[in-house]
């Protein structure tokens, strides 16, 4: 019977020195491994809390901070908006915050409630009634913020809290480079040569404002039923290459991975441009649906009179015309004049606003989650 | 599977033990309790406990703390204490479809993992070449490259345009392309090639074991190598491999970049759908259930693996390791 451990008798043999010094025990090495996994992945979510803006009297020098949408969207906003913004107001420094979605906007802002990481923040409309209701933002000053009573119907809030900054469409994209009859209605999703080579974000807000196209193509009302919609789409599933294109639909459209998708206008445009027209975003026949931002007022800021102030810069209609020419969104300002070209890319056209599909996003809120699952175990796992 | 106290062969190390007290001493098993030391121990803990408690036991808390919670339609959250929450997941069988794919995900990464490490970490272990060590550095190399970047790469390889699907295609032998990305075949695949460093790396510390000497005994009495290997090498490294085994399962069920990137939105595990009622439907009791969920299937996991660790250390050196 060998009284001597194996390893110890090893470790006479001079190449199994650095495996011992290498080899952790299997167990020790195991828990480093995991426990190194779990610090980064808390790592990563604490970051980003530390409180927003330094109260610098209410005199003196203010900063403001503001959470926005991450890539082009925030260079645009900079340029556009928050510069000229600080121009015309030297005291008023504004701290771009960015953010993936809105989502972690409401993360963010649950976890500061006391004191709160931004002043102003932006939000999809499906996620901001959600946010005013925990009162992680606050009504607005209407004597504070002039140019509310310049605002498009559909962009005006209903209880006084933050209105809309932005509105985008949704698109169809495809590759002018493989797609030989270029699509020009919902119902072109369902052409055979596309078939294998579609791209279908749609378990989120894409998904929901296709099924509510849909609804309109077939005469159904998306507040009562929306089985035609998903019947319809459950048809298309065959034909879906993915339904989660990686990193983003517009770069898998770029590269020839997919040939057509759905996406929003305004990044779909941005990436007409920066590809030479090989992404070509077209706004359906039948009309599209509206996506908005909405521009809120955190609450608890300490620079309330500042944050509305900015709030109103960026909903007048300097910043929106600024704004909307440089990243192809529609204006939610009465006294915009687009460039004649952003109007025919956008849902500013005299054609788009003829068969706009109107949507409560306010009452989707409530369905939101439930849509959202019905598209994942019916179209997608079904 | 016999881990029960009674079984004979788990009994085995502390009957030794009691036949000779002599020999050894309690003195020599445990260090002497000094206040000194224990104190010192103590701190240099601290700042490691203080951490794990800040980043790992509090938000755990929290979690717990959200799964009794109910979520109001759109998102808001009731607090609460209930367990609604789970009575909602665990009768709904979408999440039981989503726990399977999951485990089954599990269970094929790992077994092609060991499948393909087994060989190289083999390998390792028993060459004497003087570039041994620059043979070990290379093969955990491929941590120095993002998982992020490494899926990317595969479905360069397996999409539709890849260069697979290239090549057949170019060859004549297939006519429309392998659907190899964008399912759940593709997170096999790259699953299995992301996890190979950890498993090589885990079964080469675990094959202590292995001696050249017990093979080249075992061949001097007349073993045909493929016994040698089936009666030594096999049994000697079986820890190592249940280690990597381990290793790689728990990774393979927390996974989310890979299972997110290739699977095409088709493949729904735990990871992603937690990720998804987190972000997406914003509904997080119900993500903070599925974590719980996800421990639990982790508690499980490592029962059964201290189990078959015990049941193996019984069967094959338990109550010779006692004896030294």
């Amino acid at each position: 019977m060998p009284s001597q451990r194996p390893s110890q008798r090893l470790s006479s043999r001079p190449s199994a020195r650095l495996s011992q010094r290498l080899s952790l025990r299997p167990a020790l090495a195991t828990a480093a491994v995991l426990t190194s996994t779990a610090l980064l992945a808390t790592a990563c979510t604490s970051s980003a809390t530390s409180p927003s803006g330094s109260s610098g009297g209410s005199g003196g020098k203010q900063t403001i901070t503001f959470m926005g949408f991450y890539g082009t969207f925030q260079d645009a906003f900079t340029k556009t908006v928050i510069k000229p913004f600080e121009k015309a107001n030297p005291d008023i420094t504004v701290t771009y915050v960015p953010i993936q979605n809105s989502s972690e906007v409401l993360a963010k802002l649950r976890a500061s409630t006391a004191r709160p990481v931004a002043d102003v923040a932006l939000m999809d409309s499906s996620v901001a009634p959600t946010a005013n209701k925990e009162k992680l933002f606050a009504p607005l000053d209407a004597s504070k913020v002039p140019n509310l009573d310049r605002l498009v119907d559909s962009a005006k809030s209903k209880d006084g809290h933050g209105p809309a900054v932005t509105f985008d469409s949704l698109s169809i994209l495809y590759n002018s480079k493989n797609v030989k009859k270029a699509p020009t209605s919902w119902n072109d999703l369902w052409n055979a040569e596309y078939k294998d080579k579609l791209a279908m974000p749609i378990a989120d807000t894409r998904g929901v404002a296709l099924i509510i196209a849909l609804e309109k193509l077939l005469h159904a009302d998306y507040k009562s039923d929306i089985n035609p919609a998903i019947d319809k789409l459950k048809t298309l599933s065959s034909a879906v290459q993915t339904w989660q294109p990686s990193p983003d639909v517009y770069t898998a459209i770029q590269s020839g991975d997919a040939d057509v998708a759905v996406g929003w206008n305004a990044r779909g445009q941005y990436y007409k441009d920066s590809s030479g027209g090989v992404v070509q975003p077209v706004l359906p026949k039948e009309g599209t649906v509206t996506q908005v931002n909405t521009i809120n007022l955190v609450n608890n800021s300490a620079h309330t009179a500042a944050a509305q102030k900015f709030i109103d810069y960026a909903i007048g209609a300097e910043a929106q015309k600024a704004f909307d020419d440089e990243a192809f969104y529609a204006p939610v300002n009465k006294d915009v004049q687009l460039a004649a070209e952003t109007k025919e890319r956008t849902q500013a056209s005299a054609e788009q606003r003829k068969n706009q599909i109107p949507v409560d996003w306010n009452w989707l809120t409530t369905r939101y989650t439930d849509w959202v699952d019905r598209i994942k175990r019916e179209v997608i796992g079904g | 599977m016999t881990a029960d106290p009674a079984d004979g062969p788990a009994r085995a190390p502390e009957d030794t033990r009691a036949a000779r007290p002599a020999t050894a001493p309690p003195a020599v098993k445990a260090p002497p309790r000094g206040r000194g030391p224990g104190r010192l121990a103590l701190a240099l803990l601290a700042p490691g406990l203080l951490a794990l408690l800040l980043t790992y036991a509090l938000p755990l808390v929290w979690v717990v703390r959200m799964s009794l919670n109910e979520s109001e339609e759109g998102g808001a959250i009731r607090q609460t204490l209930s367990a609604a929450t789970f009575g909602h997941v665990l009768g709904s069988g979408h999440y039981w479809n989503v726990i399977g794919q999951t485990v089954e995900l599990g269970v094929l990464v790992t077994f092609f993992t060991l499948l393909v490490s087994y060989p190289v970490a083999l390998f390792l272990a028993r060459t004497t070449s003087r570039w041994r060590s620059l043979l070990i550095a290379l093969a955990v190399t491929p941590l120095l490259i993002s998982s992020v970047a490494r899926t990317f790469g595969w479905m360069a390889i397996l999409g539709t345009q890849g260069v697979i699907n290239k090549t057949l295609t170019g060859a004549g032998l297939i006519d429309s392309p392998l659907h190899l990305a964008n399912n759940f075949t593709g997170v096999v695949i790259a699953s299995t090639e992301i996890y190979m460093p950890f498993a090589i790396l885990a079964m080469i510390s675990g094959f202590g074991r292995l001696d050249p000497a017990l093979e080249h005994a075992a061949a001097s009495l007349g073993a045909p190598r493929r016994t040698v290997f089936r009666r030594i090498v096999l049994p000697l490294t079986l820890p190592g491999v249940l280690t990597a085994a381990l290793l790689v399962f728990v990774l393979s069920l927390s996974g989310y970049v890979t299972p997110r990137l290739i699977g095409g939105g088709r493949v729904f595990v735990l990871a992603t759908e937690i990720y998804d009622e987190a972000i997406t439907a914003l509904d997080w009791p119900v993500a903070a259930v599925l974590s719980m969920l996800l421990l639990a299937v982790f508690g499980v996991v490592i029962t059964l693996y201290l189990r078959a660790q015990r049941a193996l250390e019984a069967r094959f050196t338990g109550p010779r390791e006692a004896g030294s």
